[in-house]
């Protein structure tokens, strides 16, 4: 099972990573994860963004990445403390 | 003062749904909407029925959208079957869905309510959900704007909610609606697997409804809202649809 953080999306950093402020950790993660740290995505499941990476662009991961509450499913991290991970909307905000 | 609005006369009037909409008002209760026999009539057919529920993590019959924001083409497949099930379960009783809308269509007279579909297939009519006894639902919004955006019901100006209640329970189970709309900078409340922190609810002004069995609560689900737990030994079941309306159109779309 991967390490789970989930957070709200900030800073669009490039057409696949942004930052993310971590609210939520999931018991038995393997480390400690940062409040704030840049998430690359490597794949995504989120309303409004098209399935098909060559069609994302940080204009429309600004209006479903900033401020929304997102899942992030650690795959690996980069040389440089970045996480790749697999992002998506998590569970019913409604009914 | 933040209260609900009662109709005993199974009526409403535009003004009143727009007292809702621009929160003046918390909600809309027609009292005896729907008859209390024709109620257990629908609970005794479910409960025969022996109906899978949509999904393992909720006691429903009949999706509801947003849990199937980016899974479109499940939602449709599952709504079809959900409508067939009612179908069977309203025949020979009047519709309470049909109920429903008849009297929001009265209450918009320039508006024409329109058959909610994509692409040829249709959205679920209602959700029947069933609360036992320990159940309660935390706080959350209902916002198709936001997290259906992959629908086209979600190109709407505004949207209220109905729910019939076909069956209460003995002790709790009651809405509580609290004076505070949902805003995208409020997802940082967000709880892991459904709805938001209790934080955002304190010293908001609140309304308590209990509701009886026929009752028709209509609200603005944009104002958080959440069911106390149910404690008694029976069931809280109702029936819940949206609907929601397009100026540009003067259109009234429904779904669950």
């Amino acid at each position: 099972m991967s390490d789970i953080i989930w957070g709200n999306g900030s800073n669009i950093i490039s057409k696949n990573s942004f930052q993310l402020d971590v609210t939520h950790r999931k018991d038995g993660n393997s480390e400690k994860y940062e409040d704030k740290i840049k998430i690359i995505m490597l794949e995504a499941d989120l309303p409004g963004l098209p399935d098909n990476e060559s069609e994302w662009t940080p204009e429309n991961l600004q209006k479903v990445i900033v401020n929304a509450f997102l899942k992030c499913e650690i795959n690996s991290k980069t040389p440089e403390g970045d996480l790749i991970a697999k992002v998506s909307h998590s569970g019913a905000a409604g009914y | 003062m933040w209260n609900s609005i009662i109709s005993t006369s199974n009526e409403i009037q535009n003004k009143h749904i727009k007292n809702i909409i621009n929160g003046q008002n918390s909600s809309i209760i027609i009292r005896n909407f729907y008859e209390k026999e024709k109620c257990k009539k629908i609970i005794k057919r479910i409960s025969e029925m022996n109906i899978e529920n949509d999904s393992k993590k909720f006691n429903h019959i009949g999706p509801f959208l947003m849990n199937y924001t980016t899974r479109k083409e499940e939602y449709f497949k599952n709504a079809k079957k959900a409508n067939n099930i009612f179908k069977k379960t309203f025949s020979n009783i009047e519709n309470p869905v049909n109920k429903i809308k008849l009297i929001i269509s009265k209450s918009f007279p320039n508006y024409k309510i329109a058959e909610t579909r994509e692409n040829i297939q249709d959205y679920a009519e209602c959700t029947i959900r069933r609360h036992v006894k320990g159940k309660s639902i935390p706080l959350h919004k209902d916002n198709v704007n936001y997290e259906g955006i992959e629908y086209n019901v979600s190109k709407i100006n505004n949207q209220f909610s109905c729910i019939l209640h076909l069956q209460e329970t003995e002790k709790g189970g009651n809405l509580s609606i609290y004076k505070k709309q949902w805003e995208k900078k409020l997802e940082k409340f967000r709880e892991i697997e459904f709805g938001y922190n209790d934080n955002l609810k304190k010293n908001i002004e609140t309304n308590v409804i209990k509701s009886k069995v026929g009752d028709l609560v209509i609200i603005n689900p944009n104002y958080f809202h959440e069911v106390s737990k149910i404690q008694g030994n029976t069931d809280r079941v109702t029936l819940g649809m949206f609907f929601g309306i397009q100026n540009k159109d003067k259109k009234i779309f429904s779904w669950a």
